[in-house]
């Protein structure tokens, strides 16, 4: 028995196309949440300007990548 | 953001030791890695989704589900990396601040006049911590069983040097206020 007869899943190349974008979607919010929330942090308890901007972009650069990968990804699918 | 009194000057700015940090990160790095066990798996995989995704849609949804992951990781990093970072013990020749970043939304900050210290006491457990020179650090203030405690702190030794020498430099001895 195969997983997808298992979840009684007629054909799961559609499931997997429509759970993908979802992911995506879920995952660039709590990306763009998390960058809000941790340049507040940064600058609000006392770290310099330029130390904070670094960290920012480390993070936001990292991100765009892993991100840019996941739309590559979908579009090929 | 720490506000200092007026002539207050800060002393020392300590974290807690990278190695400390790595210790937390060993198992994000760990996680990232995983990934790499796709090629490996690969015949396994195409066998499994063979019958429904051509092999170039599954190496798409491979790709998907490994920068999904790593993009998950990144982020948990970067909070990790925070609270570490956020999480400092201030000695000024004041007092002694120790702010605790217990996570994102929890900060917990501690504050004890120097005068108010009566015993440091530290402590270096174990074969990595006397390697990498971390350790715990105990501060024993005036009233009852209180007591701060910084874990995992860099070069606990100098740090209570410090923190002596700066309690007799500027606090005013017993001894000379009752001859």
């Amino acid at each position: 028995m195969n997983p997808g007869e298992l979840l009684k899943i007629e054909n799961p190349a559609e499931v997997i196309s429509f759970a993908m974008p979802i992911i995506l979607v879920a995952l660039v919010l709590f990306f763009l949440v998390l960058a809000i929330v941790l340049s507040y942090h940064w600058r609000k308890y006392g770290v310099g300007r330029v130390r904070a901007a670094i960290f920012m972009w480390t993070y936001l650069i990292g991100g765009i990548i892993f991100i840019g990968a996941m739309v590559t990804a979908k579009l090929s699918y | 953001m720490i506000d200092l009194h007026p002539e207050e000057k800060i002393v020392l700015v300590v974290r807690r030791h990278w190695f400390v940090f790595l210790g937390e990160v060993f198992a994000l790095i760990l996680a990232a890695l995983l990934p790499l066990a796709f090629p490996i798996f690969s015949n396994y995989l195409y066998d499994l989704g063979g019958k429904y995704l051509a092999q170039s849609q599954i190496i798409a949804v491979t790709t998907f589900v490994s920068a999904a992951w790593l993009l998950l990781l990144w982020v948990i990093f970067f909070i990790i990396f925070t609270n570490y970072y956020l999480d400092t013990l201030i000695v000024t020749n004041q007092r002694i601040i120790d702010v605790d970043q217990v996570n994102l939304f929890a900060r917990d900050i501690a504050t004890a006049p120097l005068g108010s210290v009566q015993d440091v006491k530290i402590e270096i457990l174990g074969i990595l911590a006397t390697m990498f020179n971390y350790g715990n650090l105990h501060l024993q203030t005036a009233g009852g069983d209180k007591e701060i405690v910084i874990r995992g702190i860099q070069n606990p030794e100098y740090v209570k040097k410090l923190i002596m020498s700066t309690h007799q430099s500027e606090v005013p001895s017993h001894n000379s206020a009752h001859p």
